[in-house]
């Protein structure tokens, strides 16, 4: 199977991690700064570090936000990763509101800070994720549950449908989203470039979604 | 209980990785490549690299080193050692490091913590804090590697570098830094006021058994390792048993 998956290069981080995770499992990867390079795209992962209204800036100045939504209107396969899958819901509450990308419906929260034992933020660090078994949608399930992987961030998603949940982690013994599916539009909270095996076998198998299309 | 995540420290000068006793640089231990794929392939859970010779002829080296990293590596990697300025950090960044390290930049330009926060979130931004104890039995924070003090009291310091932006701590004891005695139990209680920011803790671990002792008594989330690591006096799989056993949890 060669697949080509293509990243969106927004500039406002390292892609190059993402790429190197994608090639080191056998994937062909694309760049995309521009509408037209996401033309024939069937896979599209939204990386992203940092803050959520500049991203989503640099997204509309670079006419990408249109051509997202386009594309996820043709059905092809979108993973938001971190900011990444933030900015695929309706609205973000870091450093004001500010409008998403609304491919899902919901907003972005800070996590509190304090519940339990646990008082610090930024999450760091690795986490034992949960998938939802029950859940249809849930064709990454197998790579998801039970896997240790590297999230790093304060805010969470909060979906409208909590049925767009299909993995979780626990944090002083609240859920926090781990990764979010609705149709052909995927997310995940956590870096599967940064998460050894267990990101890599992920990203391998989002890369092989619907290849027959 | 928590998670704790363990961080092989190699300390590099031009293409070797060093040991240090009390920071000072005493011995070649073997290559970069070598070390950090070893340890990537053991289990750690970061990198954490620190260029000992940061001076601008040996930077195309450390930012090759990077670039090497990321191709086969795929857990996060900080780097410290030299960074001076917002540019400094996106070559370092755009490298492909996840993170920067940063102690003697920031104590002469604490601003610089605030610029580095909003130019590339707090989660990229770990403030180095090697301290060493007084004549007076108080807590100083060095500079320049662990060389040169700086006059700041460690804990004033560190609530200042939090409010600045600081995403993380490295807290490094220079008293027991390649001792092999244990971790400065006294310093780490002490950081426990600390309450709201992610605690790295570098020195000492000289047997398993200082990691129970440790997390007895300090709130940290990570320990970071050189000498025992590179002398091979254990491994990282051991590490994680040790904190299992203590009640923590860890990748496995």
């Amino acid at each position: 199977m060669t697949n080509v998956v293509t990243i969106i290069d927004y500039g406002i981080n390292n892609i190059q991690s993402v790429i190197q995770a994608l090639q080191f499992v056998g994937v062909n990867t694309k760049i995309a700064s521009k509408p037209s390079e996401l033309a024939d795209a069937k896979h599209i992962i939204i990386p992203g570090v940092g803050a959520f209204p500049e991203g989503m800036k640099k997204l509309k100045n670079l006419g990408l936000d249109k051509m997202i939504a386009t594309k996820a209107k043709q059905k092809s396969n979108i993973l938001g990763i971190c900011l990444g899958m933030q900015m695929l819901f309706t609205k973000g509450n870091e450093y004001g509101v500010c409008n998403g990308l609304n491919l899902i419906s919901g907003e972005v929260l800070q996590i509190q800070k304090k519940v339990n034992y646990e008082k610090r933020l930024p999450v760091i660090g690795w986490r034992k994720t949960i998938s939802l078994p029950t859940y249809e949608k849930n064709i990454l399930e197998k790579n998801l549950n039970e896997k240790d992987f590297y999230y790093l961030h304060s805010y969470q998603v909060i979906p409208e449908k909590k049925n767009d949940i299909i993995a979780y982690y626990e944090r002083g013994g609240s859920r926090i989203t781990a990764a979010i599916a609705s149709g052909n539009i995927w997310g995940v909270q956590f870096h599967p470039e940064k998460s050894g095996d267990a990101g890599l076998e992920f990203l391998k198998t989002f890369s092989n979604l619907n290849i027959e299309n | 209980m928590r998670n704790i995540r363990v961080i092989p420290r190699l300390d590099v000068k031009g293409p070797d990785v060093i040991n240090t006793i009390q920071l000072e640089g005493l011995r070649t231990v073997g290559s970069p490549n070598i070390l950090a794929k070893n340890y990537y392939n053991q289990g750690a859970d970061e990198l954490l690299i620190i260029d000992q010779v940061a001076s601008l002829y040996q930077r195309d080296h450390l930012i090759e080193l990077i670039k090497i990293f990321t191709k086969e590596i795929f857990i996060p990697i900080t780097v410290g050692g030299g960074i001076k300025s917002v540019d400094d950090a996106r070559l370092i960044l755009k490298s492909g490091a996840d993170k920067v390290a940063i102690n003697t930049a920031a104590v002469l330009e604490p601003n610089l913590i605030s610029l580095l926060a909003k130019e590339f979130g707090k989660q990229c931004v770990v403030i180095s804090i090697p301290c060493k104890m007084d004549e007076n039995k108080k807590w100083e924070v060095y500079t320049n590697g662990g060389r040169d003090k700086s006059g700041l009291e460690v804990f004033e310091w560190a609530q200042k570098v939090v409010s600045l932006g600081a995403g993380e701590l490295l807290v490094t004891s220079i008293d027991k830094d390649g001792l092999r005695n244990g971790f400065d139990l006294n310093l780490m209680q002490k950081f426990n006021e600390i309450d709201d920011t992610p605690i790295i803790v570098s020195g000492g671990l000289g047997k398993p058994s200082h990691i129970n002792d440790l997390l007895r008594i300090s709130n940290c989330e990570a320990i970071a390792t050189a000498d025992f690591l590179h002398m091979k006096r254990g491994n990282i799989q051991e590490l994680k048993e040790i904190i299992l056993k203590s009640n923590f949890k860890v990748r496995l």
